[in-house]
């Protein structure tokens, strides 16, 4: 899942977005705001601040790039802080410069997670929407890598000091709230990847056999795209080995079983919109297979695939149902659901 | 979205501690799987100030086992270990939390799935944390979270804070994201063991680079390289073991190398503990709470995997760390 994915903003975001601070930081962080940073920058906020409204909200919603540009310019500018940055002030100041590219100023913190629309006079002055998704990641790092200079344990006296207390709260308010914007998308992330685990591993999918835990197990050690990622989760990829009973053709317009082995591979379905339960399941079903099929001339239940003459085929699967061709003299259609009658042979 | 929902929850005051569990059936157990009464005992007048965040993930060690048909391995396992303790009950017990230990080791997405379950949990507490301290005009950085875990817990805290010093995905990079812990206190550790276990199976275990427990350099304690300077994930890593637990690395009383966990730089905590009844019976009991509520009967059984007794035994501790 990409780190800027546009969407509906998902469940913790919209909870961090409703309980944070209230009216009464709102207004301290209005007033501070108005004696540290341009005027100009904070027209939108001072419009807000009658409104009670929990601070990241706010901040989302009327807080730019530019005031938070603006923000850690006043407190570059003091002369207690550029001593104790020392020898790390020439990368804060490179960091702070992609910050403060007027090209970026109407930016919201809000758009910088992708999830928030970006400002029409960001789009009108740029002319093209997925600038602000390069601007966003450009912007994330060098966020993320101003922030431990200008927030840690070692400057923060002295910003203190420097910028007194109100403005002090303003400054730690401002660069702590894409900081946790930018967390709470990482939070999205981690569930996003567990749910897919859980459509790869929980109730709903199929069980292996023994041959496909030992194969799944090999081919996520050895063959790339199997094994799964720190940042996308697991591999939508399975292998399939099987020997399946259960499948039944039509033969001399008599219904008969046919048993066959399939060799293939499964593919999960990851998105929100698949994995449906019931009958919605079978249009949105958690998975498709796709291999090869064989099976034995000799049809009927527990038939073992090479006795006699063997036939070879195909089969595909969506969701638990699963259609075999197998052609041949006695060439047929055949189908089955996915399921497994003993646990860890078949 | 993952029916796994981290807990969250509105901090009454600026500290947070996360009970990780180990194994046992936390999920069947609920609330009372983790010693929390205990803790809130420990913590004295101060209990109310601390937010508890209980993390249990024992629904995908459940996944993989469905998945897996482990359940057919459990029984052959289980019918094997019972001909030596000659203990059907047992054996069935022992091999279920064999699984639960083999499982992260040896099946790579169990593994990423719980430590993504538990990157979900901290970060959810790092929002928390935020929350409550810009609603009350404080600095976040001043706030304190903490960790407690027990037995096969220790292992994934472990590996989780590695993860999260190395993977910048996490955002819980103590240098760069400023989400150093305030402490760690590990009880009943079975990393150094899992260490031993692991190395001797090791040609088995897949993606060992990503495994801090079986890095070549050694157990270390987890920090994030950041300019010059290390940043340690926790300000005080802690380990609590008992001297007639073998999980936490001691065997009738005394300490093993290939068993008891020590790394450079860790407060080492030691609990004298003396057997009472039958060894097999308490083993037994220590598995099926997982060492949390229950895990003592009566007085007249001490388990020495204990979770309880361990936050009982060290109440000081944790007072000084967590209050």
């Amino acid at each position: 899942m990409s780190a800027h994915r546009a969407g509906p903003t998902p469940a913790p975001l919209r909870r961090f977005q409703r309980t944070t601070a209230r009216a009464f930081v709102l207004r301290t962080l209005a007033f501070a705001f108005a004696c540290t940073v341009p005027q100009h920058a904070l027209a939108q906020v001072a419009d807000t601040a009658t409104v009670p409204r929990p601070v990241v909200t706010v901040f989302a919603d009327t807080l730019t790039v530019g005031h938070y540009c603006a923000v850690v310019r006043d407190a570059m500018s003091r002369d207690a802080v550029q001593r104790v940055l020392a020898d790390n002030l020439p990368l804060v100041e490179a960091k702070a410069g992609k910050v403060c590219d007027p090209r970026v100023a109407p930016l919201l913190l809000r758009s910088l997670t992708g999830r928030g629309a970006v400002s029409l006079a960001a789009v009108a002055r740029q002319r093209q929407k997925a600038y602000s998704e390069v601007a966003a990641a450009r912007l994330d790092t060098a966020m993320r890598t101003l922030r431990p200079f200008l927030r840690g344990r070692d400057v923060q006296p002295t910003i203190n000091s420097a910028l007194g207390d109100s403005a002090a709260q303003v400054f730690r308010a401002v660069l702590d709230a894409p900081a946790l914007y930018f967390t709470a998308a990482a939070l999205d992330r981690s569930l996003e990847r567990l749910s897919r685990y859980e459509r790869k591993l929980g109730l709903q999918s199929p069980k292996l056999n023994a041959v496909e835990v030992l194969l799944n197990y090999s081919a996520q050690r050895w063959v790339p795209g199997f094994a799964p990622s720190v940042t996308r989760g697991p591999s939508p990829f399975e292998l399939i080995a099987s020997y399946v009973p259960t499948y039944a053709t039509v033969q001399n317009r008599k219904a008969t079983a046919v048993s066959a082995s399939e060799f293939g591979v499964r593919g999960y379905l990851f998105g929100d919109n698949w994995g449906k339960d019931g009958r919605a399941g079978i249009l949105k079903p958690a998975y498709w297979s796709i291999g090869a099929l064989v099976a034995s001339d000799r049809n009927g239940a527990l038939a073992w695939p090479w006795d006699g003459r063997t036939r070879t085929g195909a089969f595909v699967g969506w969701g638990e149902l699963k259609i075999g061709y197998v052609p041949g003299r006695t060439s047929s259609v055949m189908v089955t659901r996915q399921m497994q009658f003993i646990p860890f042979v078949f | 979205m993952s029916a796994f929902k981290p807990q969250s929850i509105r901090w009454r005051a600026d500290r947070a501690v996360l009970l990780v569990h180990g194994i046992g059936d936390a999920s069947g157990a609920g609330p009372a799987a983790f010693p929390t009464t205990q803790l809130a005992d420990a913590l004295g007048d101060d209990a109310d100030k601390v937010a508890v965040y209980t993390l249990n993930y024992d629904f995908i060690n459940d996944w993989a086992v469905r998945k897996t048909n482990l359940a057919a391995g459990i029984d052959v396992l289980g019918k094997a270990i019972g001909v030596k303790f000659d203990n059907a009950e047992l054996a069935t017990t022992l091999a279920k939390y064999c699984g639960d230990v083999l499982w992260p080791v040896l099946h790579l997405d169990t593994r990423m799935a719980v430590r993504d379950a538990y990157m979900a949990q901290l970060q959810q507490i790092v929002l928390d944390c935020g929350e409550a301290a810009l609603a009350r005009g404080h600095d976040p950085l001043g706030y304190r979270v903490s960790i407690v875990a027990h037995s096969l817990g220790c292992f994934h805290t472990y590996e989780a804070l590695h993860a999260a010093v190395r993977e910048p995905e996490y955002r819980l990079q103590p240098g760069t994201d400023l989400t150093q812990l305030e402490s760690v206190v590990l009880m009943a550790s079975p990393v150094q063991l899992i260490r031993s276990v692991a190395g001797d199976i090791g040609v088995l275990v897949p993606d060992k680079g990503a495994l801090a427990t079986m890095a070549p350099s050694g157990l270390s304690l987890p920090a994030q390289k950041f300019g010059r300077k290390d940043v340690p994930a926790t300000r005080h890593f802690v380990s609590v073991t008992g001297t007639q637990d073998p999980v936490g690395g001691h065997l009738f009383g005394k300490r093993t190398d290939w068993g008891c966990m020590s790394i450079h730089g860790q407060r080492t905590e030691i609990v004298t503990q003396t057997l009472l009844g039958d060894p097999v019976q308490s083993l037994k009991l220590a598995l099926a709470s997982g060492g949390g509520a229950g895990a003592m009967v009566g007085g007249a059984v001490q388990d020495p995997h204990s979770w309880t007794a361990y936050v009982n035994s060290k109440a000081g501790l944790l007072r000084e760390l967590l209050a």
